[in-house]
């Protein structure tokens, strides 16, 4: 469902920030992808939404190269950002209306976005707040309520639960083991060792540009991840 | 899609301050020039009612045909509320049997009837080019500042504020996001032009002294599609140029260059320019060309043997207009007539000849003036402006088709007086008041009356004002209008095409520039 072939880019510095990166996430499985800061996770996320063209290699959403027809592959996915901005003026019903009408879903009622917001846990009274009002927890809230309704088969969400208090992440990681249920295809990027050996069927870890080690759930069960991505992070 | 965004775009920007303050502004500009515009449009009415009215007594007073001189007044058009357009544009046109009248009144020495409205200085609208302020000014400043201000930071501020990228994950693509913004702000700013239309209208429908027909509403119906469009123009390149700095700060200095460039540099520097470009003596040329063929008409007249018979009371003549003899003997009468035969052609051919040095002058300023209206119609402004004018029929196009409807009645006025110019009647009314002849009785009897009562008592018998009118019911009257509607609109149909390119093109570049939009 997503998956990246070879993608490799070279920003206009010169500063090769992904290099022949090769993944493939299916249905059903979340995919983290561990790294600090400058490993590189942003930018393979951005390259998935056209935000930024590949130097070479391919991205694609649902078998769709993402560089050559960005409009149909993108519908196969949402994205969360690492800090969700939407419109202060807009209350949080607005906000998702306008988003998912973007993504071509119509005639949805007040109810239908309700519902959304109660299945991601934010308070009921903020329904028709206006979302400058918000904080960064409710707003990642909303983020990923826009990506729930446009029901698409693949979630990307870009260090998704920095920032947020315990509370909040772990109703974060349920939500995302829910839509896992749905049979969604999720790649998270984050920086978070325990969050991700908690949640993932499959594990990326990034430096430098380059995924020096992907492993998957079963490799990992008797290995400790978290000394595992020091000694990572150490050797070069 | 791009609806949805256009809706976004439009909400957003009604709840912002800038909007609001925006409106307020524009609204109250509008509204200010548009009331004053309003009442000088019905002092003008006023005006050209009165003018008809006076000079049509006046030419009911005509006492012989060589004086006769048809002044066709000029309707101000109800839409200059939009365009002022050239300022000291004659409100008048002169037609003569001895004036052939041209886009410039200079060098008519004949012309010597003030025309009303007209300053005392010979009307030269070629050398005007700064038009004065109106609600196609205020459009054409205040609103395309407003439309910088609203689109500055479309791209930049979505980035700034981090929801670009939330934008573009959706289904929608770059061009889909720039069409729905483009959209959305052109729908933002109609708001502001239509409230300004609106209270223009009321300020119509409101002013006692005003009324309108369809044609009218049909005109402003198209000025405010050329407002319309001229903002499409403006936005599309305000939108480009925004897609060039990545802060809305850089964004906004860059617009407010190009807002300054087009709205103020180009209009007024091409201007400057264009008069380095003028060509150098042309009116030298024509006044000392005027002058030579004055001094040969006056020779050729010369030649012409004249002796007059008998003494002349109240008498005017001048070899450049018409003239008129009361007190002559019939005798006189008819020696005059005989002389007129030879030289009331010369006359007609001289002001002929005069006509195309003047006009030839006329052409050769106003190909020069179409350089300098190609030199700074790349300014969106120019060129709205230029539309607005030629719609509200207040360009030089639409006063030089006055002009050439003018001389088009005057070779029907001709056809009437060229027989006439062969009767006494041309120049003389002694046959139909004998009491009025030098002759030796009659001059006794005037000798008598000044001793019994005064000077005045022969004046008196002498007067033009005994004289009846001549009846003038069979000749001709002009009919000289404003252009009709569809000629208007083929005048503003160049300007508007090429800003309707002007749009498109901007809109493409933006497109195209869209696609490398940096959104980091
Ligand atoms: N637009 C850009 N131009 C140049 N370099 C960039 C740009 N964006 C990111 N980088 C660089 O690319 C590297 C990877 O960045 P990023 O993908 O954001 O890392 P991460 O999300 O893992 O923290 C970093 O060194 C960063 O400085
Ligand atoms: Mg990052």
């Amino acid at each position: 469902m997503i998956q990246a072939i070879d993608l490799t880019k070279r920003y206009e510095d010169g500063l090769l920030a992904l290099d022949h990166l090769n993944i493939n996430i299916l249905p059903g499985q979340i995919y983290c992808l561990l790294g600090a800061n400058g490993a590189g996770k942003t930018t393979t996320i951005n390259l998935f939404f056209n935000f930024i063209e590949p130097t070479s290699g391919t991205a694609l959403l649902n078998g769709k190269d993402c560089t050559k027809e960005p409009l149909l592959a993108k519908q196969f996915a949402a994205y969360v950002s690492e800090n969700v901005m939407l419109y202060g003026n807009f209350t949080a019903r607005q906000n998702l209306d306008f988003f998912t009408k973007l993504s071509g879903r119509k005639n949805l009622g007040k109810e239908e976005y309700y519902m959304v917001m109660r299945q991601v846990g934010l308070p009921e009274r903020a329904f028709e707040q206006r979302v400058k009002t918000f904080s960064k927890g409710m707003r990642q809230k909303l983020g990923i309520a826009i990506a729930i309704l446009k029901q698409s088969p693949a979630l990307l969400l870009d260090e998704p639960t920095s920032g947020l208090d315990p509370k909040a992440g772990a109703e974060f990681v349920e939500l995302l083991l829910r839509l896992r249920g749905e049979g969604k295809a999720i790649l998270m990027s984050t920086h978070d060792v325990f969050r991700a050996k908690e949640i993932a069927d499959v594990i990326g870890i990034m430096k430098e540009g380059v995924l020096i080690m992907e492993k998957t759930k079963e490799d990992l069960k008797y290995e400790d991840l978290e000394k595992l991505y020091l000694k990572y992070m150490e050797v070069s | 899609m791009i609806w949805h965004i256009t809706r976004k775009e439009l909400l957003v920007n009604l709840q912002s301050l800038r909007f609001l303050i925006g409106l307020v502004v524009s609204a109250l500009m509008m509204g200010i020039v548009g009331y004053v515009l309003v009442e000088d449009y019905a002092a003008r009415v006023q005006k050209y009612i009165a003018d008809v009215q006076e000079h049509r007594e006046a030419l009911a007073q005509t006492k012989v045909y060589s004086t006769i001189a048809v002044v066709v007044d000029i309707p101000p058009s109800p839409l200059s509320v939009f365009s002022r357009g050239s300022q000291d544009l004659p409100t008048a046109v002169q037609v003569s049997p001895y004036h052939v009248p041209s886009l410039i009144d200079e060098a008519g020495g004949s012309a010597s009837i003030g025309l009303s409205g007209t300053s005392s200085q010979p009307s030269n609208p070629l050398l005007r080019m700064f038009t004065s302020i109106d609600l196609g000014f205020v459009i054409s400043t205040i609103l395309s500042l407003f439309a910088v201000l609203l689109v500055f930071d479309s791209f930049s501020g979505e980035r700034e504020q981090g929801t670009l990228k939330l934008l573009l994950s959706s289904s929608a693509g770059r061009s889909h996001l720039l069409a729905g913004k483009y959209l959305g702000a052109l729908l933002t700013l109609a708001i502001p032009l239509t409230v300004g239309f609106l209270e223009v209208m009321i300020l119509w429908a409101l002013h006692p002294a005003l009324s309108f027909d369809a044609s009218v509403w049909a005109g402003v119906g198209l000025v405010y599609l050329a407002s319309l469009l001229f903002l499409s123009g403006f936005l599309a390149l305000a939108m480009f140029l925004s897609l060039y700095a990545k802060e809305s700060s850089s964004c906004l200095m860059y617009l407010l260059l190009a807002w300054v460039t087009v709205a103020v540099v180009i209009p007024a520097g091409g201007g400057f320019v264009a008069e380095y470009l003028r060509p150098l003596g042309l009116r030298e040329n024509m006044l000392s060309e005027s002058e030579r063929a004055s001094t040969e008409f006056m020779k050729a007249l010369g030649r012409i043997d004249y002796r007059q018979i008998g003494p002349w009371n109240n008498v005017s003549t001048n070899p450049f207009e018409g003239e008129s003899f009361l007190g002559i003997t019939q005798e006189e009468a008819y020696n005059r007539l005989a002389y007129n035969q030879k030289v009331v052609p010369m006359k007609f051919q001289f002001a002929e000849d005069r006509f195309r040095v003047v006009e030839s002058y006329a052409r050769a300023l106003r190909s020069w003036g179409r350089t300098r209206d190609n030199l700074i119609r790349p300014s969106l402004c120019v060129a709205y402006d230029n539309i607005v004018k030629a719609v509200a029929g207040t360009d030089v196009d639409s006063f030089d088709d006055v002009v050439r409807k003018a001389r088009l009645y005057r070779d029907m006025m001709m056809a009437y007086l060229r027989p006439r110019s062969g009767t006494p009647a041309w120049f003389t009314r002694v046959f139909d008041y004998p009491d009025v002849q030098p002759t030796e009785s009659n001059q006794k009897y005037w000798q008598s009356l000044i001793e019994k009562q005064g000077e005045q008592a022969v004046e008196k018998i002498l007067s033009w004002d005994r004289v009846s009118p001549l009846d003038l019911s069979a000749m001709p009257s002009p009919a000289v209008g404003m252009r009709g509607a569809a000629e208007r609109v083929e005048g503003a149909l160049p300007d508007a095409l090429f800003l309707f390119a002007l749009c498109l093109l901007f809109l493409v570049l933006s497109i195209l520039r869209v696609r490398h939009y940096p959104l980091n």
